[in-house]
Parts: C-alpha cells; structure tokens; sequence
C-alpha cells in the first residue's frame, strides 16, 4: 500500500514554482531519500505532506488520507521534524515531551512509559531532568527527533535531519535512523548532504527547480546510470601479468595502470568476472583487492541534475 | 573617514530597509489620507472670518495633537525594536565587529527613527498649509509645535533605543520603550500626584500645571497654543531643556551600555526554582502558593487543555516572581492612590480617579501580555511542532487567553484587594455602586484588551509589530471609535438636525462610558442608580465585542495560521 502518494502537485510562491507537477508513491516500510540542491522544492513537498501547507494544485495523500481534507487523522500518523526549529524556554526535557504527548492525546497513565521509551531510543535518558534551551544543537535534534516519535508515527518526515551537526552528532542521528528502519517506519528524508543517504535508502527520489527528475529503486537508478561496471584490482605480486590479461581479455576497456593498481571499465557480467578473477589467480597474480566500484549517490545525484541555479 | 562613512553605510541601510517596503507607503498614504478627509470635513462652508479663524487654530492644534499622539504611539515600538532585533538575529555582533562606533550605531539607529517619522510630517505640511490659508494661527506657534513634535520625536526614540540597548528580547525591549515613553509624557507628574497623596497634600494641585506644561509634552503644548506671551515662552524653553536633558540622560546610559564588552548570552541550567527546598518553602508562603510552584513537576492532566497548562506552567511559573512583584507594586500603588483621595477630602473621597487609575493601568498592561502569544511560537521557531499535534486551534487559541487571563490576575486581584480597606476607611456604602460599577468595567476592560492582544497577535507575525498593533487598536476602542462618533456628530447630528447627545459617543468606550454614567448620576449619590441600561448596555456590548473577536480570532488561527498558504 503506498504510504505516499502526490499527484500532480504544485506549489507556486508569487512568480517562484517551488513544486512542480509532481507525482510520487512510497511504500509502506521504504525510507525514501529526497534527494535535491537547496530552493529545490524539497522542504515545500514535506510542509505540504505534513499538512503545514497548502498546495496551488495537485493531490497529496497519505495512508490514502488526503492531507488537505483529513489534516486531523494524517496528524495520529506523521511525525514531521523540520529543518527550522526552536524549543520552549524554562522546559526540561520530560516536561517538554510531556507537554507534546499531552497535545497528542496520549492518556496520562501511558505517557510516562512512552516518554521513557523515546528517551531509551534517542539515548537521551540521562538528559531527561536537564533544560531543552541548554542543549546543544546535536542534543536539540535529538530531542526534537524524541518529540517527533511521542505518538507513534507509522511516518516520518525528516527534513535535513543531519544538517548543523559534527561528525559524531551525524554518525549518531544515522545509526538512529537506521534503528527506526528497522521497527518498520516509513521514512521519507530530505537532504543535501548524499553521503548520510546512500546507505540508509532503498528509494531515492532527485528533484531539482521544483521538478522531480527521477524516482525509485536506489540500485535500479544505479544500474540505469551506468551502462559499464568499474572494476578496481591492486595485486601485491604479478602486476604485468596481471596487465597483459586483462588486455587479452575481451569486454575489458580503458584500463588504467598505476604501479600495482588498475582501474577499467567492463561489459562481463559476474560468471565472466569470476572466471576472470579464477585466471588471474592461476596465472600467479597475488589479488589484494579485485572489487566492483558500485558508484554512489553522488554519482547519480551528478548524472541527474544539470546544476542550474 | 573610514568610521564616518560606516556610519553613514549603516543609515543609508537602515533607511532603504525600511523605505523600500510597501508598508512604509501605505503608513505614509494612510497618514496624508487621513489628514486630508479631517481637514476637508471640518473646512467651514460659509462662515465668518472669525469663525474661520477660530476654525483653522482648532484644526492645528488637533492635527498637532494627533501628530504628538503618533509620535508617542509608534516611535517607541520602532525605536526599541531597533537594536535588539539585531541581537535577536543576530547580527549585532557582526555590527560590533565593524568600523562603526557605538555613537555611529546608535546615530544611524535613531536617524532612521526620526527620519521615517519626519517624513510623514514633512507629508502633511501641505494639508496643514492649506489651514493657514484660513488665518488664525501664528507662525511662532506653528513653528513652536513643529519643534516641540520634533524633540517629542526625538526624545521617544532615544528612550527606545536605550531600551533596545539594554534588554536581549525584543517583547522586553518594546515594553521599556512604552514604559519610557509613558514615563516621558507625564512621570514626573505622576509620582507629584502619588507623592502628594502619600504625605496628604491639602493643595495637591497648587504647581501641578506648571509641572505638566514643562515635563509633559501634552502640557507643553497647551502653552504653545496658549498664545506665546513671556510666561509661556519660558514655560516652553524649560519644556525643551528637560528633554533635552531626558535624551541627553538615554543617551549617556545608551553609551554605556554599548562600549561595555559583551557578555555571553547566559545558559541557565539551574534556577531558584529548581530548588525543591524553595519550592517547598514558597507553596506556603503567600501568595505563593496561589501558583504552586510544586505543579510543574507533575504531568499534564488528561482532562486539561495542555496548551493552557503549557503557558500557565512554564510561561507563568518562570517569571512567577515577577508576578508577584506585580500583584505588590500595583497593591501599592491602588492603595496608596485609594488612601490619598481618602486623605484629600475625607467626608467626600473620590473614588473615580482612584478607579480610573487601576482601569488605565490594567489597560496599559493587558494587551501587551497577549501581543506575543502566537508571534513568539513563530520567533521561536515552534509554531510547526505546535500545528503538527492533535491540539485543535480552538484549544491552542483558548489555552493562551486562559493564560493571558491568569497573568493579568495579580493586578485585577490587587485592585480588588487594595479597594476592601478603603470601603472599610471611609467610602460611604452609597458608593459602592460606584465601585461595583468601576470593577465591573475594569473586567470588561481587561477582556477587551486581551482579545485585542490576541488578535494583534494573529494578524502580525513578529512581536514588535503585534505589540504596536495591540496598542492602536487599544487607543481606538477605548478612546478613538468614542472621539470619531463625537466628532462625525457634532459635524452632522448637530449642525443639522441638533438630535445629539453626549451619551452616544460616550457609549462607544466602555472607559468613558463609565466616566459619563457616573457624572450623570452624582457618582451613586443622586439622579437614579448607576446600574442603569445604559452602563449595562455598554459593558454588555463591549463584553460581546471582546467574545466575538476572541471567536475570529479562533477561527482565523484555523483558516490562515493552522496551515500555510
């Protein structure tokens, strides 16, 4: 069941068409990684899907709810962490996630359970007692993350979740992300930043000016891309062997040598490359690596926009 | 060189930031606009020379009193938004790290003031022209307002910006602007009259209008249009000193303030409240424990709404000393102000400036406690997490007038409090209509301008400019819609058909309507009782007028605020 569905929509600011005509599912259980340059319309659609804002035309759906008509039953299910916030002055953290799931109906009797959990999840239980004002900015996107979560979202929407933080802070949101995977959430994250993604997302979706430019399968667009497979051997003895093979070998192309490292291009597919691997071997060739380059967000991200500004 | 022309880089921004918007336009088209239709409409169609004359002196004095009155109304808001906008921003310290002096910054800061308000007077000096056509009025008077306008101006937005110097958050820094604004206008004659009724003056009044004519602007230009003979002219020089002396005195503090080295913003990771053992002690202390400070600690109720408790416990409870400090200055005050009549004439007390007292001072207060509620969920960067919960706007907009309603409590309950002894001195029990009258008002008056808080609160987005707005809108209904119903009738009802009565102006503000009841009927003593349909048709109708805006105000947060557009 598609968790997200857009059809068609737009969002225009004045004379700026921050969303353009797009059209988009996500499943149930994907994390899908929104991928864009800043202004690219990313921050819009996920205002839009989280019932913030309203769009100039166009459908937007969620578990099939329509946003703009059934804004109160799509709130029970999105959790929205914006890019942009702030935190209430004078608020310790229980208090602050307290006040939150009070404002998301969550009966009394249940609440302090569930405010223990979040903090278990956000590692931030020995921070409960401690004022929100007073936190750094990597302990403030933990907190919000926390707040997003109170209620149990089957969705969430993370809008630059990584953005301001050091590298340990990154690593840290990442490895929470991943967590959440895991329990089954839908997630739908916007960023600029592709490393934090690659690994995270099956579904990436690249919009650009507003116009979504491809969508899906994160290894199907891979493979789209790249019509040849690159292929990276270093071997620690036997390296002109190793060449004239590889320039015997049909399918295999523009290698580039560098002392014991070669970089080529191949057309084989993977019984070819293993039978290549096999003669290498016999021929005497001592293998340290020998290993596909699968290209990264980077590479797609790249290949599919142009750049304009 | 390098100094001065930073400086004049920061006013040339200051300047096109805010000319090039459109709301300078339309201030300065609403300003001439409005100036045009009061001129056209009082012009005189066949009348004397006399009357002409009589006509234009009447006309300047009440376009320089309007141009005073806007000076005092929104220079400060402007003023003290100045500097403390950039902290907020910030981007002070970007500005500290240039070339630009303190005495730069704060030039460029009080130029781009004046100049935007000087404009608009230098806008209507046409259609103030086009009165002098009709004669009656003196160059030197015209000029002596002109400058007395000009200084008041000047005066405002020093006081302003050294209320933009000194605090960190912008709602503080426009309140210190108005207090200081207010302080301008007649402080020293307030704390005459509060002195004078504290020691029991006999002849309290004796020097007070001399007081008035030099240290408040209004009074200042009463003398101007007085005809400037000696006396007055000295009365208006000593006028121009003192405030020199005033901007000279914001001026210094300004300074100093700003070549002090920063300090960091503070982190507070412990406060007294956080103290179990003060907490303990203050839940018996009074009037602590009309808060309970020990209710924080506790989840919020189910059956609550959690946007109130939200605002009541950590919006109140943390400045909950200030509100007790509150409730005692204003304690004090009423009784000191409630003895002193007593004290003035005690077989005949008048209660009515003892009254009036405590309902100027809620009505000064009230808005500002509601101008911020929805602008500081935006400036804060809250109002998204706020509209993504299942709290519904009605709960959201209810939550804050509850809280609103609670912070204004200290003073409405001083006013009670401080009114019990003073029955029991000397307030004969014939008055007590009066002063059932008078608190009555004084609720309905709070309800009004809290609702006008609320709404400013919905339509602007920053505080600054919802405070200013709260404050207009105050000044219209408590005092504008009355003077333009007057105004519109003494001009059409009778003129042409004499069916006027001073009672249909006074009825559109429920201040002066209480003002016009009780003089009509002795102050409870004679002519019938003050518990007429005309009194409860004026707190009723004011009563609805505030529901009803508190129910746009909810249903607007629904349609415009709770998503985007």
């Amino acid at each position: 069941m598609a968790m997200i569905k857009t059809v068609h929509l737009s969002k225009r600011y004045s004379n700026v068409l921050a969303v353009d005509n797009l059209t988009l599912e996500i499943e149930e259980g994907d994390i899908f990684g929104f991928i864009g340059p800043n202004g690219a319309g990313k921050t819009t659609t996920l205002r839009i899907l989280a019932t913030l804002l309203a769009p100039t035309s166009g459908m937007a759906y969620v578990n099939d709810l329509n946003v703009m008509t059934h804004s109160y039953d799509v709130k029970k299910i999105v959790g929205f962490m914006p890019d942009l916030f702030g935190v209430y002055d004078g608020m310790r953290l229980r208090e602050y996630l307290d006040f939150f799931g009070a404002a998301y109906r969550i009966p009394k009797k249940k609440r302090k359970g569930i405010i223990d959990d979040v903090l278990t999840l956000t590692d931030l239980t020995s921070k409960a007692d401690d004022y929100v004002s007073a936190f750094s900015r990597g302990m403030k996107q933990r907190c919000l993350l926390a707040k997003t979560l109170i209620h149990d979202p089957k969705l969430l929407l993370l809008d630059e979740p990584a953005s301001g933080l050091d590298p340990r802070a990154r690593i840290e949101i990442k490895e929470l992300l991943k967590t959440l995977r895991d329990m089954g959430k839908t997630i739908m994250i916007s960023s600029h930043i592709l490393a934090e993604l690659g690994d995270m997302c099956n579904k990436i979706g690249i919009i650009e000016h507003g116009k979504l430019l491809t969508a899906g399968d994160y290894r199907e667009i891979l493979k789209s891309i790249r019509q040849v497979r690159e292929i990276r051997l270093e071997v620690v003895d036997g390296a002109d062997t190793a060449a004239d093979i590889l320039e015997r070998t049909s399918g295999i192309i523009n290698i580039d040598r560098s002392g014991n490292e070669f970089q080529m291009e191949s057309s084989l597919g993977r019984f070819e490359l293993a039978e290549l691997h096999s003669k290498l071997v016999d021929a005497g060739v001592k293998i340290l690596f020998f290993e596909e380059d699968r290209g990264t967000l980077e590479d797609v991200f790249l290949h599919v926009t142009n750049g304009r500004i | 060189m390098a100094v001065q022309s930073a400086s004049v880089a920061l006013i040339k921004k200051e300047l096109l930031s805010n000319l090039r918007h459109a709301r300078s336009f339309v201030c300065l088209v609403l300003f001439v606009g409005v100036g045009i239709i009061v001129t056209t409409s009082a012009w005189p169609e066949q009348t004397s020379i006399v009357r002409a004359g009589q006509l234009s002196r009447e006309l300047t004095i009440m376009v320089s009193a309007v141009m005073l009155g806007a000076t005092a109304l929104f220079v400060p808001a402007f003023a003290s938004s100045t500097i403390v906008t950039e902290k907020e921003q910030q981007t002070f310290d970007m500005l500290t790290l240039t070339l630009i002096r303190p005495f730069g910054m704060v030039m460029a800061k009080l130029l781009n003031t004046v100049g935007f308000f000087l404009l608009l007077v230098v806008a209507l000096l046409p259609v103030l022209a086009v009165v002098f056509f009709l004669v009656g009025v003196d160059w030197a008077e015209l000029g002596a307002s002109f400058l007395l306008i000009l200084m008041t101006t000047f005066s405002c937005a020093m006081v302003g910006i050294l209320s933009s110097v000194l605090f960190r958050k912008a709602f503080v820094a426009i309140l210190g602007g108005y207090a200081g604004m207010l302080f301008l206008m007649g402080g020293p004659l307030f704390l005459y009259l509060l002195l004078g009724m504290a020691v029991g003056f006999r002849s309290v009044g004796a020097g007070l209008e001399s007081l008035a004519q030099v240290t408040s602007p209004v009074g200042t230009l009463t003398v101007v249009f007085e005809g400037l003979g000696a006396g007055e002219v000295l009365k208006f020089v000593l006028a121009m000193l003192y405030q020199v002396a005033f901007m000279r005195i914001c001026y210094r503090l300004a300074m100093r303030v700003l070549k002090r080295p920063a300090e960091p913003a503070r982190v507070e990771t412990a406060r007294p409240i956080d103290d179990p053992r003060i907490l303990e002690a203050r839940r018996k202390t009074f009037p602590y424990y009309l808060i309970d400070p020990l209710r924080r600690k506790k989840q919020i109720e189910d059956e609550r709404n959690p946007m109130f408790v939200k605002e009541l416990r950590w919006g109140l409870m943390n400045r909950g000393t200030i509100l007790i400090r509150i409730f005692y200055i204003t304690f004090i005050v009423y009784l000191v102000v409630g003895i002193g009549t007593v004290f003035i004439d005690p077989r005949n007390p008048e209660m009515l400036p003892w009254l009036m007292t405590q309902i100027i001072l809620t009505v000064v207060i009230a808005p500002a406690l509601m101008a911020n509620a929805f602008t500081k969920e935006y400036e804060l960067g809250n109002i998204d997490m706020l509209r993504m919960t299942l709290l519904r706007p009605r709960d959201i907009v209810l939550g804050k007038v509850w809280a609103g309603a609670v912070s204004v409590a200290p003073a409405l309950l001083a006013a009670v409090v401080s009114g019990i002894p003073a029955v029991f001195i000397s307030f004969r029990t014939d008055q007590w209509q009066l002063m059932f009258t008078g608190y009555t008002t004084l609720f309905v008056c709070t309800l009004v301008s809290l609702s006008l808080g609320l709404f400013s609160s919905l339509v602007t987005k920053r505080t600054t400019a919802s405070l200013a707005l709260s404050y207009i809108l105050s000044l219209l209904v408590f005092l504008g819609f009355a003077a333009a119903v007057s105004y519109a009738g003494w001009h059409v009802f009778e003129r042409r058909w004499n069916l006027w009565s001073d009672a249909v102006p006074t009825f559109f503000s429920p201040i002066i309507a209480f003002i016009e009841n009780a003089e009509l009927h002795g102050y409870g003593q004679k002519n019938g009782s003050l518990l007429n349909p005309y009194w409860l048709g004026n707190v009723s109708v004011f009563t609805l007028f505030a529901l009803i805006l508190i129910k746009i105000t909810v249903t607007g947060f629904e349609r415009y605020r709770m998503r985007d557009r």
